[in-house]
């Protein structure tokens, strides 16, 4: 199985990126093995559907990159020691579910550059703008890790 | 000139709050104050609504218990419409209120509450967590995980969504069950049962290790408030209200919703925007109520399943269970009986029934809805004009119940743990470790925003910081 998880709260401008991401994704691409959720915030339950996925991907806004710029980052289980119900990064689940289960998933965050987090349900122009290029990458890494299976 | 040590804010709990330890000149603990720093507003912002929205709108008050918001605001706006919803749509609400209470107290206790348990209250802070716990126990790290997940998937199922799912609705709930869902969820439940029992176990036996704790974590005397059916079973969705005093004797029962306004006080304190209800006919303090599951285990003269009431029974026997430590055992109870109870729901005849939901126009100005949230007893009053805009919203909250018993317990632990002019991170975890037997939901008692560091300062007469921890 394949995951994406879109993260974000689509109430707060171009905090919900993550979500349109995967919400895109959903609609556009189906296949029997691939998962796609989007959520507001990560929990620490998500590690044992994390565990059962060959690879996951993250989307998420990024406050460290420039606006409206995407790029794939690496995720390391190891790097964060830290959750709860309200705030759990990436690599943190990564770290449970290698922890909680063996599980060492293939994973990257695709970031996308963000800058409005006002109350909107609109992205600014150049987040909206980049989506595409975020859903490029998103379904570039997918099928990456298809050919790899038999 | 009075010292005062702060712990700010209160970690492990839903929602912002700080407590303050005002020392007397010896270094003993004089006072101790548990504030609510946040507030939210729900009860103005919602007037104006139409009354239909407001299931919807009182869910956001939480992301841990949206379920508990949705059911006391569905059932106030079903007595605004003067109807009495199907039976299959009452038992479908029912299966989703104890999937809510099942994840809840998994969250409170094998999130926010384990870390202590196992690694032990003077342990090293940075490990007093998940990863902790993993470290030490892995298997009841997954466990915590499976019980979560099990919730949230019945949810899931249920309404489409884990957080603020949109089914229920007031007149009852937009889908009926799928045989297919049913059988989902009833295929999940043997194991939860069986992790939940050994986690029954597994609490037991840390037991002898915290006999301080039991003996001052918010061990005294209060009233109990919760619901039961008219056996005086445990009951969570629907039923009377029932109160009894420490030494388990009846003092209001069947109590209907519309009993709270006479019984039922709001104080409010200059220190915290958590108000603090009180049992109006003993005054305040006098009427200082406890609700949730220890107090509704307190209340209720059996469990109408058989591996939660044996656990009940063999409660009852234990001397010092008025003690807050005793919440988690009570969470603990409470979730096998949810297991246990959405199977006998699901598995009755009529479950899988089509008609699920009334339709009317509303036929009351008043409604009242009251339901057993996770933390305690929920109350919703609504009240609405001619044209079904909302005029009145008031909403008792269940850690409000326990705003005057965590207050004391507070006291309590920090005149046991607390002394001198040094601070030690296992006094503080202590002081904190009481208000999360009670599990408070801040974010839902004042109807949080930032993140803040925690930062205790004890300060001198003179107002020179003595000593000082920043986590």
């Amino acid at each position: 199985m394949q995951l994406v998880i879109g993260i974000g709260n689509t109430l707060r401008g171009d905090d919900g990126v993550g979500v349109a991401v995967a919400q895109s994704l959903a609609e556009q691409h189906s296949a029997p093995d691939l998962q796609v959720i989007a959520c507001q915030q990560l929990t620490p339950e998500l590690a044992a559907l994390i565990s059962q996925a060959e690879q996951v991907i993250f989307v998420d806004a990024s406050l460290n990159l420039p606006v409206g710029k995407v790029q794939v980052q690496p995720l390391d289980a190891a790097a964060e020691q830290a959750c709860s119900a309200h705030h759990t990064a990436p690599s943190a689940l990564l770290g449970l579910a290698k922890a909680l289960y063996g599980a060492q998933p293939r994973s990257a965050l695709v970031a996308i550059g963000a800058q409005a987090f006002g109350f909107s349900e609109q992205l600014s122009a150049p987040v909206a703008q980049a989506l595409p290029q975020a859903l490029h990458l998103v379904m570039g890494l997918l099928s990456e890790h298809s050919d790899e299976v038999p | 000139m009075r010292r005062e040590i702060s712990i700010n804010p209160v970690t492990r709990i839903e929602g912002h709050g700080k407590i303050t330890i005002y020392l007397a000149e010896d270094g003993s603990v004089a006072d101790a104050k548990f504030h609510v720093t946040q507030l939210r507003g729900f009860e103005k912002f919602a007037e104006g609504r139409p009354f239909h929205e407001m299931p919807s709108l009182m869910a956001r008050i939480c992301g841990i218990c949206p379920v508990s918001h949705l059911i006391a605001s569905a059932k106030a706006c079903d007595a605004l419409l003067g109807v009495r919803i199907p039976p299959t749509a009452a038992a479908l609400r029912r299966v989703m209120n104890l999937a809510q209470l099942a994840q809840s107290h998994a969250l409170s206790f094998f999130y926010l509450s384990a870390p202590d348990l196992l690694l032990g209250m003077d342990s090293d802070p940075s490990q007093r967590n998940l990863f902790g716990m993993l470290a030490a126990n892995p298997q009841l790290a997954r466990d915590g995980v499976t019980l979560r997940q099990v919730g949230q998937r019945i949810i899931e199922l249920l309404g489409g969504k884990r957080i603020h799912p949109s089914w229920l609705v007031p007149g009852g709930v937009t889908e009926p069950l799928s045989a297919e869902k049913r059988d989902q969820i009833l295929a999940m439940l043997p194991n939860a049962i069986a992790i939940t029992q050994q986690a029954i176990h597994w609490f037991k036996s840390i037991l002898p290790r915290f006999s301080e704790e039991i003996k001052v974590f918010a061990n005294f005397p209060t009233l109990h408030m919760g619901t039961v059916d008219r056996r005086g079973n445990l009951e969570t969705y629907d039923g009377y209200l029932r109160i009894v005093d420490a030494d388990g004797n009846i003092v209001e029962d069947r109590m209907t919703p519309e009993d709270y306004l006479e019984l039922i006080e709001e104080a409010a304190e200059p220190h915290s925007f958590l108000k603090s209800p009180y049992y109006k006919p003993r005054g305040y303090l006098d009427g200082m109520l406890r609700v949730g599951p220890l107090s509704r285990l307190l209340v209720a003269d059996q469990i109408s399943t058989p591996l939660a009431n044996a656990e009940l029974q063999e409660f009852r026997q234990i001397p010092e269970r008025q003690s807050s430590f005793y919440y988690h055992l009570a969470r603990l109870i409470e979730i096998l009986y949810a297991w246990e109870e959405i199977q006998r729901v699901l598995n009755t005849p009529d479950i899988l029934s089509e008609h699920v939901r009334a339709y009317a126009e509303p036929n009351a100005f008043e409604g009242i809805g009251i339901t057993e949230a996770p933390r305690g007893t929920l109350m919703h009053h609504y009240k609405i004009d001619k044209n079904g805009l909302i005029t009145y919203v008031n909403l008792i909250i269940a850690t409000g119940h326990n705003n005057l018993a965590m207050n004391a317990g507070v006291k309590q632990v920090a005149q046991r743990f607390v002394h001198g002019e040094r601070l030690t991170e296992g006094m503080l975890n202590r002081v904190e470790a009481v208000i999360r037997t009670f599990d408070p939901c801040l974010s839902c008692s004042t109807h949080a925003i930032g993140q803040m560091p925690l930062h205790i300062q004890l300060i001198g007469p003179n107002g020179a910081v003595l000593d000082e921890i920043a986590r």
